[in-house]
């Protein structure tokens, strides 16, 4: 390293007003953090519903849905790149062959559009983080339910019972008996999806073959290349404790919000 | 059939025409991904949805991908580090959290807010400071550094359940056994440790899990020469399908994904009641 010199708050300046790739970066961590998880969570939340009342096969429902997570991050991410590759991958041919059979019943235009996607580039810097709401859906959804069912499961079937005595619809039961119930196990799934979006490296890294550009940064990606291919150590520092600042503010606002509700339910 | 209740069946109608289909777009990437593993790049490339031909499965995909692309390396690496991780964060994990439960002792707040804030602190924090200290320790690109890393990054989780398990354990338990002239030690290890199985064999999975799929610290320590096969299976499987020779070479990066799936299959079918038992208790009881 050689003899290191005291520069202030140069490092943070740097990254801070003169980088052009922070601030980007950080508008892609927020796109993560918010975007998937209004749509995750809701779908989970609705999957859990319906599969709550004991149906046939909820068992087999809940053990593969959530495989995903088994496999774990890089597998899925290596999964969906294949999957999206603009030739010979999953996704076009699907949206493919669902075009030609809406044509063929006689919804033209539909399958038009469909088969448009036929060379559609998924990963291309343009549409990368659009790409990365299914995946997150498909592998995210099978997590967030079982935790869901979880709290369902231990809710007292009295209070369901005293409900329909009462005469409430079943949306009234969700919504006056499930959903607070439930409450505490939704934040922790919200903020485990926080957390994830504020994380996230690995699928940006792999879907960009580990050379994302500005246009692509998350700050995870950003600091582990200032680190390991611009050799900006100093910089790399910054936005490794700029994160952590992140993390911590946000803890401590999620903190006070929810002991906020707990005083006042 | 016809004892069932008509709503329990209409139920079961819903849930199969809502979470049918997504059940589907879950499952079928990955039987695809089995059945792809076997075909030629030509065939992959001409129509991805066809099934493979009986007679000329390409079993040799896995043959290069185990041998040629160094997945054997990769393989064996991950089980050693998975291994030895999962066991040094039991034995370390148990016997710190055994003494936090059990114990009085000065300083015993401040330890353990300390293992409690490494739950919270990210782990990208702590890369920089940890990348160079690994490196003037001489523990960069070996599989010791990152086990031992593994292990750090694993014990908080680790003390965090088994002290609510040991917790849990009456305190007559202990005096019984001191009583009757056991150690610490024997108590510890003959009576504790065993009612405290179910923590363990939690703490064990997701230790495992999470040392099997880890990437981040993986691609971080063991970046040396990516041609020598050094390197977790994570990290092997990123590196063939994308930066090796093997990169357009899609028969290989099937073979290796499937050689990815199967074991994590096998595993989850064996262990999926723990696994979502554990899950599921952890978050009711929050």
């Amino acid at each position: 390293m050689g003899a290191s010199q005291f520069v202030g708050w140069h490092n943070f300046e740097r990254i801070l007003f003169e980088s052009d790739a922070f601030w980007p970066a950080l508008g892609h961590n927020l796109f993560l953090m918010v975007v998937p998880t209004l749509i995750v969570l809701p779908l989970s939340l609705f999957f859990a519903v319906i599969i709550s009342r004991g149906v046939r096969g909820s068992g087999f429902y809940r053990v593969c849905l959530f495989f995903p997570n088994i496999l774990g991050g890089i597998a899925v991410t290596l999964l969906w790149l294949n999957a999206y590759e603009p030739q010979g991958g999953l996704v076009n041919g699907c949206l493919e062959h669902l075009g030609f059979a809406l044509q063929a019943v006689g919804l033209t235009s539909a399958g038009h559009f469909l088969i448009g996607f036929r060379h559609f580039a998924w990963l291309s810097p343009d549409h990368l983080y659009g790409s990365l709401i299914p995946m997150s859906v498909w592998s995210g959804c099978g997590f967030n339910m079982v935790l869901y069912l979880a709290g369902m499961e231990s809710i007292d079937e009295s209070y369901y019972e005293a409900a329909r005595i009462d005469g409430a619809s079943s949306w009234q039961q969700f919504r006056f008996i499930t959903l607070p119930l439930i409450w505490e196990v939704i934040i922790i799934t919200l903020v485990f999806a926080l957390i994830g979006g504020l994380k996230s490296f690995e699928s940006i890294w792999l879907l960009t073959s580990q050379q994302p550009t500005t246009q692509t940064h998350v700050i995870g990606t950003l600091l582990v290349s200032e680190l390991f291919q611009n050799y900006r150590v100093g910089d790399a520092t910054a936005i490794g404790v700029l994160l952590f600042a992140l993390v911590f503010l946000g803890t401590l606002a999620l903190q006070r919000v929810l002991t906020q509700r707990e005083e006042n339910p | 059939m016809s004892h069932t209740p008509v709503g329990k069946s209409r139920g079961g109608i819903i849930a199969f025409v809502v979470l049918g289909p997504f059940l589907l777009a879950v499952i079928y990437p990955m039987i695809w991904l089995l059945y792809t593993s076997l075909k030629s790049d030509s065939e992959i490339f001409l129509n991805p949805f066809a099934l493979p031909h009986w007679s000329h499965l390409h079993f040799e995909n896995y043959r290069r991908a185990w041998v040629e692309a160094h997945f054997s390396n990769y393989f064996w690496s991950s089980v050693v580090v998975t291994s030895f991780t999962v066991m040094f964060t039991l034995i370390l994990g148990s016997m710190a959290a055994y003494g936090l439960a059990r114990f009085r002792f000065a300083g015993k707040t401040a330890l353990q807010a300390l293992f409690l804030a490494g739950l919270m602190v990210p782990l990208q924090l702590s890369v920089v400071p940890l990348f160079f200290q690994m490196r003037s320790l001489g523990l960069l690109n070996s599989l010791p550094g990152l086990i031992i890393v593994y292990t750090a990054t694993g014990l908080p989780f680790a003390i965090f359940i088994l002290t609510a398990f040991f917790l849990a354990l009456p305190q007559s338990l202990y005096e019984a056994a001191v009583l009757d002239g056991c150690s610490d030690l024997r108590a510890f290890w003959s009576i504790m440790l065993p009612l405290a199985r179910p923590g363990l064999i939690t703490v064990a999975i997701f230790t495992g899990l999470g040392a099997w799929n880890e990437y981040f610290l993986a691609f971080l320590f063991l970046s040396g020469p990516s041609d020598t096969g050094l390197g977790t299976l994570p990290l092997g499987l990123a590196r063939i399908s994308i930066t090796s020779q093997f990169r357009s070479d899609w028969g290989v990066t099937f073979a290796a994904l499937a050689l990815v799936t199967l074991p994590a299959l096998l595993f989850y079918s064996l262990l999926q009641k723990h696994i979502i038992k554990g899950i599921s208790s952890g978050a009711v009881k929050g």
